[in-house]
């Protein structure tokens, strides 16, 4: 699925990054500490985290991440914002917990 | 980073690559003070200015693979986060000091991790570069240095020979739980 048909489809709120909304989601990856992030999560991810900061749009240009999912509605920084509107990484913020956005993820078939 | 002994030999990497020839890592246990601080401080290329402006940026690296570096930036969250902060000096041709703080018995601390092995690796790995290793806990000190170690074995032995690298381990590890084993 595309990350618009997720974003279409749960209450997610779209602060960053409205270019990379065709960017295909494959797999899906809970993770703050970004070091293990970096090491085990696959290409494509849609990657919940409750980290806000510009440290996780450097991290997901490294994977390729297909979109971050800011859990705990978790206000994203300034300069994470225009860098994921630089590297056209969509960036959404939940109101609910990393469990409960998971637990929709494999609701919509990402598993 | 699940512990910090990665930060340091992360930052260490950073000045070998910076081409140090004498790098000194200060770690100081303040339990008096409830402080967890460490110094990596070397005699390298130093940062140049315009890279340095932005260092605990990602989207700053001296790396030409990747357009992201995360060594400091990782560790500059670790300490924000810790109650502590990460200062950077650097002079062009003279050397760098990095020196990370952080709230000792802070819930979100990462542990020390594997110091020992960490240390002795660096040691055995890079004879060229003289390496010093100072371990504070409160007031008790314990140190180590490549110099030393050279000397102790002399000619004959050099230091990546696997008995060195297991023997330093081993010593590195039994002097810090004596530290502990003493306050």
């Amino acid at each position: 699925m595309t990350v618009r048909e997720l974003y279409d489809q749960c209450d997610l709120t779209l602060v960053a990054g409205e270019k990379g909304l065709d960017n295909i989601i494959e797999h899906g990856f809970v993770g703050d500490l970004l070091s293990v992030v970096m090491g085990r999560a696959q290409e494509n991810t849609a990657w919940v985290t409750i980290q806000s900061h510009i440290n996780i749009v450097a991290v997901a240009t490294l994977i390729n991440c297909a979109c971050i999912i800011i859990a705990e509605d978790y206000e994203a920084d300034a300069d994470a914002i225009s860098k994921a509107n630089e590297e056209n990484i969509p960036l959404l913020v939940s109101k609910q917990s990393s469990y409960e956005v998971v637990k929709q993820l494999i609701h919509l078939g990402i598993l | 980073m699940k512990e910090l002994s990665l930060h340091i030999l992360d930052i260490t990497q950073n000045s070998i690559r910076g081409k140090a020839s004498h790098i000194t890592i200060h770690i100081q246990e303040q339990l008096n003070k409830n402080l967890f601080e460490f110094t990596i401080q070397d005699n390298g290329s130093g940062i140049p200015n315009e890279i340095f402006k932005t260092i605990k940026n990602p989207f700053t690296t001296s790396r030409v693979t990747r357009k992201v570096g995360l060594g400091i930036p990782l560790l500059d969250r670790t300490c924000e986060n810790c109650g502590g902060s990460l200062t950077l000096e650097t002079l062009e041709g003279k050397g760098t000091r990095v020196r990370a703080v952080m709230v000792y018995d802070h819930i979100d601390r990462p542990p020390l991790g594997d110091i020992a092995a960490t240390i002795a690796m660096l040691i055995t790995s890079y004879g060229d570069i003289r390496i010093d290793y100072i371990h504070h806990l409160n007031d008790l000190e314990f140190k180590v240095c490549t110099n030393d170690l050279k000397a102790v074995l002399g000619e004959d032995v050099p230091l990546s020979d696997t008995k060195v690298i297991q023997w330093l381990k081993a010593y590195i590890k039994e002097n810090i739980e004596a530290l502990s084993a003493e306050k």
